[in-house]
């Protein structure tokens, strides 16, 4: 997995590039946790090309969630796969997180 | 111009051994010379001195006695006339026309005047005195004294008078009389009855022209620029060749000219000097001021030699020699300067350094040129040297027939030349030989390689793939493989026994022998004896081969195997067990002619997997020199369950070298690997399985999405259901991972894959804890909102979601899982 980081005016947008699992997503969680310790709290993560995550990665997005609500900073998705989405569902997490189908329209949100 | 400079540097190599100690000896030669020269300065300098002493000593007697010459008359005429003034009578008509006389004859009297006390010469004259004097006409005569001139208190009148002896004035210039420098000579008259009351009545005086002394004076010369002076018992200089000191006070000149000096000292001092400096130039300068001892000595008539410093030495001279003239008070000051006292020293000195100096310098190009002539055989054998090392060894020694030290040094070098060249001529032999090995490995190393087939069978029905890994360009080992009649798969792996080019010929021979016999279709024990046979008949060396050949009926699955006294195969069977396949063995070929050898068969069941290796597997060795050995070669094979024959003989492959590590291969490395797969086309109900073993750590779970990717290809299973198992099996490893194992120690968890008509199954064994993931509730949280949501738990539910069917079973000391997924 590689993890790239874009600044915007409105949000930090984080891209999750390959598989997001048991063996990685540490990286994941210390880049997010990174970013609010310097009170970046508006963060989007685009998953255009995540094409895998398991329970260990689906953890950190919900710890990451419940701490920037906690400080009333916005964390959305995107771009989900349609694999990914599934899981999302399956999971129950697509009714916590706030998902756009496009990166273009989540920027809408912030 | 070049050309004299490189003389010029060549001559004066300043590292060069002549140039330092050309150097050194004159060092030392100066240092004895400047101790001498020092000595010798200092001793003349003191000797010049004395003699310079002398010198101004007589000079001022001599002016002295000259001055007196003059002196001396006037005094004692005019003491004569004076006392010749009767007492009780006197006649100054007879005083005044001798001294009027007197004036006219004697060359330096100027003038002479009976003075007389207030109404003495009669009771009618306050002022009576009577003064003949020299003037262009001649001698006039002149009554001196009214109320302007009151001659009473004139110093010429006064001083006689108190003193009451004979007294030489200060000079002074006579304004009136003479317009001329002159001083007077004055002596007393007393009348009187009684010789002990006997009453002042006047004065009698010789005006002296100082002009005729001071011919004399300026006739004095010291050295260059030395000069005498006179001067009166009150200080007033009489005569001095500058004429702008006469009439001036000694002391005030000596101390203008000492505070000038040390002004300007005091101003160069402000510039350069520190302050504790500047503190001894005004101690000094208060020395000077304090000490007017010497001028004091002078004017009280003592005679002596003065230094008289520093600051008197810049205005022209420092060395004084002074002494009283005669009776008159005044002195005598002779002044000389200590430089032109020892410029003719100092003149010498020049000289001499000059010579020495260039003495020196011939001594030191001398020294050079002989410590050059000594040191040109070495200089010679360093050039010498310098070819030797560039490569030339038969450089030309300088003959040195000299028997010093040059001359056995010379010695050695043509001994170590000679040695030398024998050393290079020997390395040039052995290096050659070298290369020849070398070469000679190379051709056989490429023989080697060139014999193998490297186009391995593309079919269903088998899997065949061969590894030779060549220890440094030694050819021995071999392997073959090639399919008769469609379906029978011939191959074999040999080892023959030497190495380098003989070797690789052998394994040529055998190979060719091999193919040759077999594929005429002969059964596998009489290709095996009749290569023996060929091999043994012309064979020299006594050269043989370790061989196993072996016949694989594709349809059938019947495997006829021969060895030659090489290593046991393994036979990996399909559901994952590995073992060496203990077939008979024979003698290796090339021995012994006219041996039967004997081959045995078995049957192969789909999945079945056959490893032909040589020794050179089992006998690598690593840094500690341990051998890898079947058990190692076995757990490898354990590992790594139904992999294609290629990958199966990769990894193999790489485990040897990982064992190995930084160990240099002693010997080829040879696998070959068959894998039977039977009919093509296998039936719905067939199965094929997979295993995969994995230890308990995370970094582990990275070969389960790899070996899905294998699977997926191999079994054409959709790539959403191959993400569900891999969700599933992720979330069930990971869980047995975290939790099944309290202790820290290392353990492993067996996968098989199966593939099924209408299914994929996992089963997952591990030997931790018992746990059953089916008795974890976990529904209940997916509903739930944010703030309650738990982030364990999900993953059994995805376990369960994903899969078709979860069994849990505890068997013995294991955990054992089967997930089912159905396509």
């Amino acid at each position: 997995m590689e993890i790239n980081e874009t600044k915007t005016e409105l949000c930090t947008i984080v891209g999750i590039i390959g598989r997001l699992d048991t063996t990685n997503y540490g990286l994941l969680e210390k880049k997010l946790k990174e970013l609010i310790d310097n009170r970046q709290i508006r963060i989007l993560v685009d998953c255009a090309k995540m094409d895998y995550v398991s329970s260990s990665g689906l953890r950190i997005l919900l710890m990451t969630l419940k701490s920037i609500t906690q400080a009333s900073g916005k964390f959305i998705l995107c771009n989900l796969q349609e694999n990914i989405k599934e899981i999302f569902e399956i999971s129950g997490f697509n009714s916590i997180f706030e998902i756009y189908p496009t990166q273009s329209e989540a920027l809408k949100y912030f | 111009m070049i050309k004299r400079k490189g003389f010029f540097r060549r001559f004066f190599n300043f590292r060069g051994l002549a140039f330092r100690s050309g150097c050194f000896f004159l060092i030392g030669v100066f240092l004895i010379l400047f101790v001498a020269f020092t000595y010798i300065v200092v001793y003349a300098a003191q000797m010049m001195l004395e003699e310079a002493k002398k010198e101004a000593a007589s000079t001022t007697n001599l002016t002295i006695s000259r001055i007196v010459t003059v002196l001396q008359p006037i005094e004692e005429v005019t003491n004569s006339l004076a006392s010749s003034i009767s007492p009780i009578n006197p006649d100054y008509t007879s005083v005044l026309r001798l001294s009027r006389d007197y004036v006219i004859t004697s060359v330096p009297v100027f003038g002479s005047c009976l003075a007389f006390e207030p109404y003495a010469f009669s009771k009618d004259h306050y002022y009576y005195a009577p003064y003949f004097y020299e003037s262009p006409k001649g001698v006039k005569l002149k009554i001196l004294g009214n109320e302007s001139y009151d001659y009473f208190n004139q110093a010429w009148y006064s001083l006689p008078k108190k003193l009451k002896k004979p007294v030489w004035s200060d000079p002074y210039f006579d304004l009136g009389g003479g317009n001329a420098l002159m001083c007077t000579y004055a002596v007393p008259f007393y009348l009187g009855a009684n010789k002990e009351r006997l009453e002042f009545k006047g004065v009698l005086t010789m005006d002296v022209s100082l002009k005729s002394l001071e011919k004399i004076v300026s006739g004095v010369h010291i050295f260059k620029s030395g000069f005498a002076m006179l001067v009166s018992k009150s200080g007033k200089i009489l005569t001095s060749p500058k004429p702008e000191y006469v009439n001036q006070d000694l002391r005030d000149i000596t101390r203008n000219i000492r505070e000038e000096v040390n002004n300007i000292e005091l101003d160069l001092n402000d510039d350069i000097k520190n302050p504790s400096q500047q503190a001894r130039g005004s101690r000094t300068h208060v020395s000077i001021g304090a000490g007017d001892s010497l001028e004091e000595r002078i004017l009280r008539g003592e005679v002596g030699f003065a230094n008289a410093g520093k600051a008197l030495k810049k205005s022209g001279g420092d060395l004084l020699y002074y002494a009283p003239v005669g009776t008159t008070g005044w002195s005598l000051i002779v002044v000389f300067s200590s430089n032109e006292l020892l410029s003719g020293l100092i003149d010498f000195l020049k000289k001499l350094a000059s010579v020495v100096l260039g003495s020196m310098i011939a001594a030191l190009l001398i020294t050079i040129f002989i410590v050059k002539r000594f040191t040109h055989p070495i200089r010679k054998l360093a050039d010498a040297a310098r070819l030797i090392g560039q490569g030339e060894f038969h450089a030309t020694l300088p003959v040195i027939r000299s028997k010093n030290e040059i001359g056995q040094l010379a010695k050695s070098f043509a001994l170590m030349q000679v040695e030398l060249q024998n050393y290079i001529y020997n390395l040039q032999e052995t290096t050659s030989a070298k290369e020849k090995i070398e070469s000679e490995l190379k051709v056989a190393h490429e023989i080697q390689v060139g014999m193998l087939p490297t186009h391995f069978p593309q079919r269903m029905d088998c899997d065949l793939f061969a590894i030779l890994e060549p220890a440094r360009a030694v050819g021995g080992d071999l392997y073959d493989f090639f399919v008769i009649d469609k379906d029978r798969l011939y191959f074999a792996v040999g080892d023959v026994s030497g190495k380098g080019v003989p070797a690789s010929l052998f394994m040529a021979v055998t190979r060719t022998l091999f193919r040759s016999k077999a594929i005429s279709g002969v059964p596998l024990e009489d290709v095996f004896m009749s290569i023996n046979e060929e091999l043994c008949k012309d064979n020299p060396n006594v050269m043989f081969v370790t061989f196993q050949a072996a016949i694989l009926d594709l349809k059938a699955g019947t495997l006829e195997i021969c060895n030659a006294g090489h290593n046991l195969p393994i036979l990996i069977k399909k559901e994952g067990s590995a073992d060496k396949l203990l077939c008979k063995s024979n003698i290796p070929l090339g021995i012994r002619d006219a041996v039967k050898y004997h081959s045995e068969t078995y049957q192969l069941e789909h999945g079945d997997m056959l490893v032909l290796y040589t020794d050179g597997v089992t006998e690598a060795t690593n840094i500690r020199y341990e051998l890898y050995k079947e058990d190692n070669l076995l757990k490898s094979i354990s590992m790594i369950l139904n992999l294609p024959a290629k990958e199966t003989a990769t990894r193999l492959i790489m485990d040897v070298k990982s064992f190995s590590g930084e160990a240099e291969q002693s010997d080829d490395i040879t696998l070959l690997v068959v894998k039977y797969n039977g009919q093509t086309n296998p039936g719905p109900d067939e199965t094929d399985s997979l295993r995969l073993t994995i230890k308990n750590q995370i970094p582990e779970i990275e070969k389960i999405p790899e070996t899905l990717d294998i699977l997926a290809e191999r079994w054409t299973i959709p790539a959403k259901m191959i993400m569900e198992i891999n969700l599933a099996l992720e979330e069930l490893v990971t869980n047995v991972i975290f939790y099944a194992y309290p202790d820290e120690s290392e353990h492993e968890i067996e996968l098989v894959f199966s593939r099924h008509a209408k299914s994929i199954s996992i089963r997952v064994t591990d030997d931790g804890k018992p746990f059953n993931l089916l008795e974890k509730v976990v529904h209940k949280e997916i509903n739930k909102p944010l703030e309650e949501r738990k982030v364990g738990g999900l993953g059994v539910h995805f376990i369960k979601t994903m899969m078709n069917r979860v069994e849990y079973n505890r068997s013995g000391d294991k955990n054992i899982v089967h997930l089912t997924k159905n396509f």
